[in-house]
């Protein structure tokens, strides 16, 4: 066990040390914050048209900085549908009025964008390595599955890294351009919500990294890992819309076992529904992760 | 000696081919084993599947006694430098040997002390804190070579270790995997007999997945019981014969080649020299060259790779008196 540790911290600070070497680490910080960060500005700029226009229908003069209007807005029942559609529940949008709107566009960007990235940056790792050969090394050394569990540690403290840093980023972005990101609060549950993201993200890491132990190429690791993504994104809606009563109760399995079928709580605050959400995300990331081990773990490489 | 390695009826199939086909051999510890055989023979497959690269489809493998090769029981114990496997292309020379070292169960320390002297032996201190992407092929190659004697391991499995080097590093690397710890044993995969010949005491001829061979060098060649004579004019076979009765002389007119071949307990080499040359040079035979036994390549063209397929490989037939395992014929 003491062997296992010893090797697993060696492989993950190697892991890491050759993200900052091969500038990969710049690439997923440059593609999370991109991705994010933009489309968080757009989300702001889009608010404060939003606010200009219901201040003009208040015969208000319209406010210079997006967010003056957004308490008032945020009691609306049309921004209410707006962040019903995002979350796609209404007791979760009750649950959340608490959080700042800020925050919650944030979080509500971060859900979205967050598995995407994952899935191109993560589901090359280990089918590259394979694939030229550079994996035999270390696998002289130690044991599959250290390897690739180092892999899933290094990349998830890697994805976590990429969001927070965007949280930040967005909270420095929502203080210059917002007036309800001027608050500790408001940055605080950005926060959250990257490492809730984070959370998500690691269903999503288990399912990149399980492709790519079964895949050589990594192109095609990225492929199939998209194509995976869509047949878990079928397969929620079609268990969604079929779950019953009888022998529809089987689609209950569907949601089960699809990360959507868990995203709606990872909305929540309280942690009754919080946790279990946390816990089914990342039980979903082992699983999937441990489905491409089984196929690894005697594959020839 | 316990062997290091033991197979037994490996078989390893890809599709339909197989590329081991019931490979049983034994190799004894502190040896230089050479592992020669065409290409497609299954050497590389040999070192896959020796070190759970590969999984074989049956057939058992033992290193040291203990079993197959497992990275917890075996990491640091058993190298392998892989034919075609690329490095990490950012990795610095130092920080991938230091790396390779902590993985396998070096202390930092120990790493800091081993590292630099490895990277000195492979001639590339001036390099070592250069990225992999940046050096040579043959730099490259040095490093593979380096990562595999990281912390004295006991087996030592090198797939064309001197491919791709330039001649002196050639030399270089011939001395330094020469100069093994004592009790460290060496498979070496090459297409190089010349290489072979000169690195191991051992020798290994596969084909087709099967063994067709396995002897000392020094017994499959005849060094020590067979000299022979490149000459420019014929022999005096009778007077030869006289002189050394307990000696076989044979002479290959076309080639103008005189072999004698003695018994360790009646002559030695020097003995066998002064008599023979002294005969020929009497009877004015022009004398072009001398060698100590026959070469690895020629005893490897005789038995191989038709002899595998015939299945012919006998004791009798190959004139080497050692450990000569005839396997072909019992592999079909």
């Amino acid at each position: 066990m003491n062997t296992a540790l010893r090797q697993m911290r060696v492989l993950i600070r190697y892991e890491f040390s050759d993200a900052l070497r091969t500038r990969r680490v710049i690439l997923v910080m440059i593609l999370f914050s991109a991705t994010l960060l933009a489309s968080f500005h757009f989300s702001i700029r889009l608010l404060h048209r939003m606010e200009n226009q219901l201040a003009e229908m208040m015969e208000l003069p319209a406010s210079e900085v997006a967010g003056a209007t957004t308490e008032a807005l945020w009691q609306s029942e049309r921004f209410r549908n707006i962040v019903e559609r995002m979350t796609g529940d209404r007791d979760v949008v009750r649950e959340l009025m608490d959080i700042s709107p800020i925050a919650l566009m944030f979080g509500g960007l971060s859900f979205f964008f967050t598995p995407l990235l994952v899935l191109l940056t993560c589901a090359p790792r280990i089918s590259s390595e394979v694939s030229d050969g550079s994996a035999r090394y270390a696998l002289v050394r130690t044991s599959r599955l250290n390897w690739v569990l180092s892999k899933l540690a290094g990349q998830a403290l890697l994805i976590m890294l990429a969001l927070v840093l965007c949280a930040v980023g967005a909270w420095i972005m929502a203080w210059f351009q917002t007036v309800g990101g001027r608050s500790f609060s408001t940055g605080m549950d950005m926060l959250t919500f990257s490492l809730k993201a984070w959370v998500k993200g690691f269903a999503f890491l288990g399912l990149a990294l399980g492709v790519s132990q079964c895949m050589r190429s990594p192109n095609l690791a990225t492929a199939v890992s998209f194509v995976a993504w869509i047949g878990l994104a079928v397969l929620y809606n079609l268990s969604e819309s079929r779950v019953g009563e009888g022998m529809a109760r089987l689609w209950d399995l569907g949601l089960l076992l699809t990360p959507g079928g868990h995203q709606a709580d990872l909305w929540r605050t309280n942690p009754v529904w919080l946790i279990p959400s946390v816990l089914y995300m990342l039980g979903l990331g082992f699983l999937y992760f441990f489905i491409g081990f089984i196929r690894f773990r005697r594959k020839d490489l | 000696m316990t062997p290091v390695l033991k197979t037994e009826g490996l078989v390893k199939r890809f599709g339909r081919r197989k590329a081991l086909d019931g490979l049983t051999l034994s190799i004894p510890g502190g040896t230089i084993t050479g592992l020669v055989g065409s290409n497609g023979a299954g050497k590389t497959t040999l070192f896959s599947v020796v070190t759970g690269i590969l999984s074989q489809d049956s057939g058992t493998i033992d290193l040291f006694g203990e079993g197959p090769f497992d990275p917890e029981l075996h990491s640091g114990r058993v190298a392998l430098l892989p034919q075609d496997a690329s490095l990490p292309r950012e990795a610095s020379v130092k920080g991938l040997l230091e790396y390779y070292a902590e993985l396998q169960g070096l202390s930092r320390e120990e790493a800091g002390r081993q590292i630099p002297e490895i990277i000195a032996d492979v001639h590339l201190t001036e390099r070592a804190n250069d990225r992999i992407r940046s050096l040579s092929h043959g730099m490259r190659k040095r490093v593979m070579i380096a990562q595999a004697l990281i912390g004295e391991p006991e087996l030592i499995l090198l797939d064309e270790p001197l491919n791709g080097l330039d001649p002196r590093e050639v030399a270089h690397m011939r001395n330094i995997l020469r100069n093994r710890k004592p009790g460290q044993s060496m498979i070496i995969s090459s297409h190089n007999l010349d290489e072979i010949e000169r690195l191991c005491n051992r020798v290994i001829f596969m084909e087709h997945g099967r063994l067709v061979l396995m002897s000392g060098i020094r017994e499959l060649t005849g060094q020590g019981h067979l000299l022979r004579y490149e000459l420019k004019g014929t022999p005096p076979l009778d007077l030869l014969r006289r002189r050394m009765p307990e000696a076989e002389f044979e002479y290959e007119e076309r080639e103008g080649l005189l072999s004698c071949r003695y018994s360790e307990d009646m002559y030695n080499e020097a003995e066998v020299n002064r008599v023979a040359l002294r005969a020929l040079l009497d009877e004015g035979v022009d004398i072009l060259s001398v060698r100590r036994g026959s070469e690895l390549e020629s005893e490897y063209l005789r038995r191989s790779p038709q002899r595998a397929e015939t299945g012919k490989t006998d004791k009798a037939s190959s004139g080497a008196s050692t450990d000569i395992l005839p396997q072909a014929g019992r592999n079909r």
